[in-house]
């Protein structure tokens, strides 16, 4: 089994994580193919691997969560050849070497179950789930992610090298002692409607028997976009994985209310960020791609802060050459005054809250300048002109 | 109000963020007041959050969130709120009538009132310009580079070059849909129209031609006039729930117990079943199914509470009523996803062989549908649909 153990390894409450990320399918394209893989026309992908890597990477430095410490990652990689995973985990997966971590089946089907035993220790674990690979997307709320051994001619016709994403978010968001607090995050595409249209009447797939009652919350986030355009950065990483590890490292952080008392990421402000950043991202490439939710959409939080997010602000006057120079008073919340650095534009970082910029003007100068900056995420660079006269 | 707080914690402790760590925050709340926070005694002023909307309903029911200097939420309201609040900087986000928070900027001084207005310019409605349709001579003018190829249960009562408005033909016994040909491509909407609406505003729906970069695209809207369906609407795009959630929540009882518009309420309750609340408001879903069979999403939303239901006997029913309603065509794209997902997970292996049928009927509308839009947009332009089809 490709098992990390995290720092919370054997306490609860504490987070279970399970990464998958297929980016080789053998029996798709290529010598080793299959009559029914071949009859897909899907060839091996270059990102999803690698992107898989970068959230466990950042499972592994960067998770925050203290009501629910980082206890263990499954991962489950098939990169395909060339494709260079993160650093950190081609380490940690060279120390388990011998254990099976591609991502077959078997392998997987193995995973989840352990997975699926650990979130039920205790009913306030959290569960991170994020799985990659060619999918496909019938509606906005189902997933199919194939796996590495999908259509290999020694086993079933069907969906049997496949994993039901929507089924085993369906099935773990029941009772049943399971974790109340779950995240998943589906890295697919949706393929051509003749593909998809196949896959329809297909069964097999792996999924979860759904128990009794109900999670809290157990969002599903859904990439959904050409198939081609989910993983646009040959050899980099998915667009929708870049946007989930901004919004995780900070962009979709809120201030502190009643749900978590420190800066964090909540799923609700997650599920508004995807959408309009994944659009953007892929706007860059004249295409849309959208982020859909589904499961069950209530707040949970995925990240914690233990400091204020900082923000990297620019103040430039126009014009330029005012004469005399303005000054500048800086008051965070209009009370506590803020040391600005002397000469403009004035580059200056600052934790995010809101300031009172007060810009004096002297004679023949008659017009000052005063703003309220709403210093946070999701803009951690900020730029401000100050229009004197 | 329907959310949960921690407990009031007895022992408050500093903020990490703040810089004066006699500034503490404790958690409590006030379930008339809806203030979520409590400071330490600073020099206070008056903070008063007005809204004004063309909806009176929505004018009292949209909530707002109150952010203070340190970027934390301290209150939520309603439109009149007013409250002592000390001095500093302040943000109030409101959740619009389109459904996209809109945001203002106040410094509260000590001891002066400050007032934060919203309030609903012609310019914030997406489609100022819809009410001229109603004026003009009908279908003087079309879209360029559109035409309507088909219409059903429904008929257009206005057009000029920037779209269509639709009117129901009643009775109503399906939903009503239009195909319209956009230049190569050719679109199968489905139309939220409102037979229950005395007056034609009431019961209109606009299909209008937008262009986000060099393909036109066709949206559909509720009409002007339908404007908690129109919040219903723009919540669904924007995906601000959270917020939303008080105001949809009574937001769709109202329309349904007053039988104003049962298509937006079947909006509503679809949107409520995502954020897993649908369970508490199962009867006027159940009646809402019973008395509109001509919104198959109802019927869709009926059966999905009935899925969990432990007794046998109404799961059977649950189903049986999946299986009527899956022979119809959805008015909802979210309609559609939800009667998917019943028919593929539902939860007894009865009627596997039906299941499968009707999945393989949806998954006609499934594959090609714009999953972007609120509505049901299936692409069946000809060429691309089937190969060997004639163009």
């Amino acid at each position: 089994m490709a098992l990390i153990r995290g720092p919370a390894w054997g306490t609860t409450p504490a987070t279970h994580a399970l990464v998958v990320g297929v980016s080789r399918y053998p029996y798709l394209s290529g010598p080793g193919a299959s009559d029914f893989g071949a009859s897909f026309n899907l060839g091996d992908l270059t990102s999803a691997a690698r992107s898989a890597s970068e959230v466990v990477a950042w499972l592994l430095t960067e998770f925050r969560k203290p009501s629910a410490p980082l206890a263990s990652i499954r991962i489950l990689l098939s990169p395909a050849p060339g494709e260079e995973l993160h650093p950190l985990v081609q380490a940690r997966l060279a120390e388990m070497a011998g254990e099976p971590s591609g991502a077959t089946r078997g392998v997987v089907d193995n995973n989840l179950t352990q997975f699926d035993a650990a979130c039920r220790e205790d009913p306030d674990n959290f569960a991170f789930v994020y799985i990659a690979g060619h999918g496909v997307q019938l509606t906005n709320r189902t997933a199919v992610v194939l796996l590495e051994d999908f259509a290999d001619p020694a086993t079933r016709q069907d969906l049997g090298g496949a994993i039901d994403v929507a089924q085993c978010n369906f099935g773990m968001s029941g009772g049943g002692g399971y974790a109340r607090h779950q995240v998943w995050f589906c890295d697919s595409c949706r393929q051509v409607p003749e593909v998809a249209r196949r896959f329809e009447t297909l069964g097999g797939a792996i999924g979860v028997a759904k128990q009794v009652g109900e999670v809290d919350a157990s969002p599903l986030f859904l990439a959904t976009g050409a198939r081609e355009l989910a993983f646009a950065e040959l050899n980099g990483v998915s667009l929708f994985s870049r946007a989930l590890l901004q919004a995780v490292r900070g962009a979709a952080a809120s201030g502190p209310d009643p749900t978590c008392r420190d800066w964090y990421v909540g799923t609700n402000v997650l599920n508004k960020y995807l959408g309009r950043r994944v659009a953007e991202l892929t706007d860059v490439h004249g295409v849309s791609q959208s982020v859909e939710v589904a499961g069950k959409v209530r707040e949970s939080v995925v990240q914690e802060f233990a400091e204020v997010p900082q923000v990297d602000v620019t103040l430039t006057l126009a014009p330029e050459d005012a004469s005399p120079t303005p000054r500048i008073a800086l008051r965070r919340n209009a009370r506590e005054p803020v040391d600005v650095p002397e000469g403009w534009p004035v580059r200056i970082r600052l934790p995010a809250g809101k300031y009172l910029l007060d810009v004096q003007v002297e004679p023949p100068l008659v017009r000052g300048f005063s703003e309220i900056l709403d210093l946070g995420p999701p803009d951690l660079e900020s730029v401000h002109r100050a229009e004197v006269g | 109000m329907t959310q949960r707080l921690p407990e009031p914690q007895p022992k408050p402790r500093p903020h990490p963020g703040a810089s004066n760590p006699d500034e503490v925050l404790t958690w409590g709340w006030d379930n008339q007041d809806d203030e979520l926070l409590e400071w330490d005694p600073v020099p206070p002023g008056t903070l008063e959050v007005r809204v004004k909307t063309a909806s009176e309903f929505l004018s009292s029911q949209l909530r707002f969130e109150v952010t203070d200097g340190w970027q934390r939420v301290v209150a939520t309201g309603t439109s009149g709120w007013t409250r002592p609040i000390p001095s500093g900087l302040y943000s109030v986000a409101l959740l619009s009538p389109d459904g996209t928070r809109s945001t203002q900027m106040a410094e509260v001084q000590p001891g002066e009132p400050t007032t934060v207005s919203f309030t609903v310019p012609a310019a914030r409605d997406p489609y100022p310009d819809t009410t001229s349709y109603l004026l003009g001579p009908p279908a003087a003018a079309s879209p360029a580079h559109a035409r309507i190829v088909s219409l059903a249960g429904c008929e257009v009562t206005a057009a000029n070059e920037a779209g269509w408005v639709f009117h129901p033909i009643t009775p109503m016994i399906s939903v009503p849909t239009v195909t319209i040909e956009v230049e190569t491509s050719r679109w199968e909407l489905s139309l939220p129209l409102n037979p229950q609406s005395a007056g034609a505003a009431g019961a209109e729906c606009i299909v209008s031609l937008t262009w986000p970069g060099e393909t036109g695209r066709l949206r559909t809207d509720f009409g002007p006039e339908r404007r908690v369906a129109r919040f219903m609407a723009g919540v669904r795009r924007s995906r601000d729930f959270a917020l939303a959630e008080p105001t949809l929540d009574q937001a769709s009882e109202l329309l349904y117990w007053k039988y104003e518009d049962p298509p937006a309420a079947a909006l509503g309750g679809l949107i409520l079943h995502r954020l897993g609340v649908l369970p508490q408001r199962a009867p006027w879903v159940e009646n809402l199914a019973g008395a509109f069979p001509f919104i198959p999403d109802s019927q869709v939303l009926l059966a999905s509470l009935l899925r969990d239901d432990p007794d046998a006997e109404d799961r059977t029913r649950g189903l049986d009523i999946l299986l009527a309603a899956t022979t119809q065509r959805p008015l909802y794209t979210d309609g559609l996803a939800l009667a998917m997902e019943l028919l593929r997970y539902w939860p007894d292996d009865d009627s596997a062989q039906a299941r499968a049928e009707r999945l393989a009927m949806l998954a006609e509308f499934s594959v090609r549908a714009d999953w972007n839009a609120v509505t049901l947009s299936v692409d069946v332009t000809p060429a691309a649909y089937d190969p060997a089809a004639p163009a």
